[in-house]
């Protein structure tokens, strides 16, 4: 049986096939390929609707969402990746820093197989 | 020549400071030096005991410019050993995954095959052989200790000193708070870096530069406050150790929305405070030991190369492993009480918080190969130190203490 989708989520339906990004080294790249007023634009699009996402998800095991939730979810998590980029730097990568491209996250033991 | 007048108003702290040639940062021999007389006899750490947990569970780990890669494992008799990852047959790497669990470990180019406790159980032809014996053949052990949970080797033929005695600054309950509970891997970053391995090192052992290098990022919500830094006696491998509070600084901005609601659902990261998840330590008496309510963290400086960045239920550990006098690789682990994101939600923060600690690892690294790059030919031949900075300083006194002392045995042995 499909999980009922909250119909306040399908605003954000037209950002899924760009934003909905499973692994986080991928967020980064498109961090660092959008412009900010982009993700400023996807950040207040999904941030009204975060807490209820993450609430709803949250009534699922944590491996195993309903497949149409799942996207969501990821909106929800490259948002995070996007936090100081649109809330403190104003801009897509860290000022005067390092390239943060250059980072490698690896996976801990416990990661999970769905979210990142 | 004119002497710099010296306000009688610095504190006695200051003297904690100084100043330092920067040669220790791109002289060749200085280099060569630390590599022989600290990194070949210090304790090295290496992972963590319950990564190998399981009989067959191994890990490598490149030693870079140190020497060459380890292999320690936990034999089938629970014992972790460790071995040079060189086979005794022509000295090829004998295992090239970094992680797993064999019954064996068998050398690509030719099939010598070894056991966990470093014998030769197997090298085709061995008929063909006039001068090996395989009972002496077995890969070449390296000395392990074990503090905090954390396997330590040392490549010297004769440690210094015990692990223990390396360690010995740090209290008893430390090691407990270490080693006695269940950490569990919630972030691992790596990156390699054209600079010297002490200036990634140095980036986290002070936190003077909190308003200037991290403004946006911290935030202003973290200071080391009327707290010094405090050096221990030279006698082992522990530099020093100073605390920092979370304060709204002049600089401080509130957290962000994606903060705010992290914060809400769990463990924040280094610099914020946890609401949601409790996870109290069982040794209390061995962090913040003055019971400060607005603690937030303790910094510990070890040789030869790893810091720990240590709050209730996190333990930041940062190595940096030198593989040229200018370039290194460092990685960054952090370890918690906190379990695995058992919903989304903490899902949820455990993604905000290694973005965010990216954002700000990657303003601490801005400096380095900028600092390196200067180095080479610019005017600036010392470095000056504060209070707060002392650790810095003090890493180089203890490794010049090292050398010297290295030297000087060295001498007296020839």
């Amino acid at each position: 049986m499909m999980a009922a989708i909250p119909e306040a989520f399908h605003e954000l339906d037209s950002y899924l096939p760009k934003w909905a990004i499973r692994r986080h080294s991928d967020r980064i790249k498109a961090r660092l390929s959008a412009n900010i007023e982009e993700l400023t634009e996807l950040q207040d699009a999904v941030l009204p609707h975060m807490r209820a996402i993450i609430d709803t998800l949250n009534s699922y095991p944590l491996e195993s969402p309903p497949a149409e939730l799942e996207p969501y979810g990821h909106l929800v998590l490259t948002v995070a990746a996007f936090d100081l980029a649109v809330n403190r730097f104003r801009q897509v990568d860290v000022p005067y820093s390092y390239p943060l491209e250059k980072i490698i996250f690896h996976d801990a033991p416990s990661a999970s197989k769905v979210w990142d | 020549m004119n002497q710099p007048q010296v306000s009688p108003a610095i504190p006695a702290a200051a003297a904690l400071g100084g100043q330092l040639p920067t040669s220790n940062y791109w002289s060749q021999q200085h280099f060569e030096d630390e590599l022989e007389y600290v990194f070949r006899r210090s304790w090295i750490n290496i992972c963590r005991a319950d990564e190998i947990a399981k009989p067959g569970d191994f890990i490598v780990q490149d030693l870079y410019a140190i020497g060459t890669s380890v292999i320690v494992v936990r034999g089938n008799d629970g014992v972790i050993r460790a071995f040079h990852n060189m086979c005794t047959h022509r000295g090829n790497q004998v295992e090239v995954d970094l992680q797993g669990n064999k019954k064996w470990f068998t050398c690509l180019f030719h099939g010598w095959t070894y056991d966990h406790e470093g014998h030769l159980v197997g090298l085709p032809q061995s008929n063909k052989f006039s001068t090996v014996q395989k009972d002496k053949g077995g890969l070449t052990p390296i000395h392990v200790g074990i503090w905090g949970g954390f396997v330590h080797i040392c490549l010297a033929e004769k440690p210094p000193m015990t692990i223990e005695e390396f360690m010995q600054p740090l209290t008893k309950q430390l090691g407990a708070h270490y080693g006695d509970q269940p950490w569990h891997l919630s972030l691992r970053l790596s990156v390699e870096v054209n600079c010297n391995w002490k200036l990634p090192y140095d980036a986290v052992i002070e936190f003077y530069h909190f308003n200037a290098l991290h403004p946006k990022s911290i935030g202003g919500g973290m200071s080391m406050k009327d707290s010094p830094a405090r050096l221990f006696p030279e006698q082992a491998g522990v530099v020093g150790h100073f605390e920092a509070f979370y304060a709204k600084t002049e600089a401080y901005l509130e957290p962000t929305p994606v903060q705010q609601l992290a914060a809400a659902v769990g463990a924040s990261g280094i610099h914020t405070k946890s609401n949601a998840i409790e996870c109290k330590t069982r040794y209390p008496e061995a962090i913040n030991r003055n019971k400060r309510e607005d603690w937030a963290v303790d910094v510990y400086a070890t040789l030869p190369h790893v810091a720990y960045l240590i709050q209730e239920q996190s333990i930041a550990v940062q190595s940096s492993w030198p593989i040229a006098v200018d370039r290194c690789h460092i990685t960054l682990d952090v370890w918690t009480l906190t379990p695995p994101p058992r919903n989304f939600a903490e899902m949820f923060n455990a993604s905000a918080v290694k973005s965010r600690t990216a954002d700000i690892v990657v303003e601490d690294f801005s400096t380095l190969e900028r600092i390196q790059n200067n180095l080479k030919h610019g005017p600036v031949r010392t470095f000056h130190y504060n209070a707060d900075e002392a650790q810095v300083k003090g890493l180089q006194d203890l490794i010049q203490v090292w050398i010297d002392r290295g030297k000087a045995a060295t001498t007296a042995g020839a």
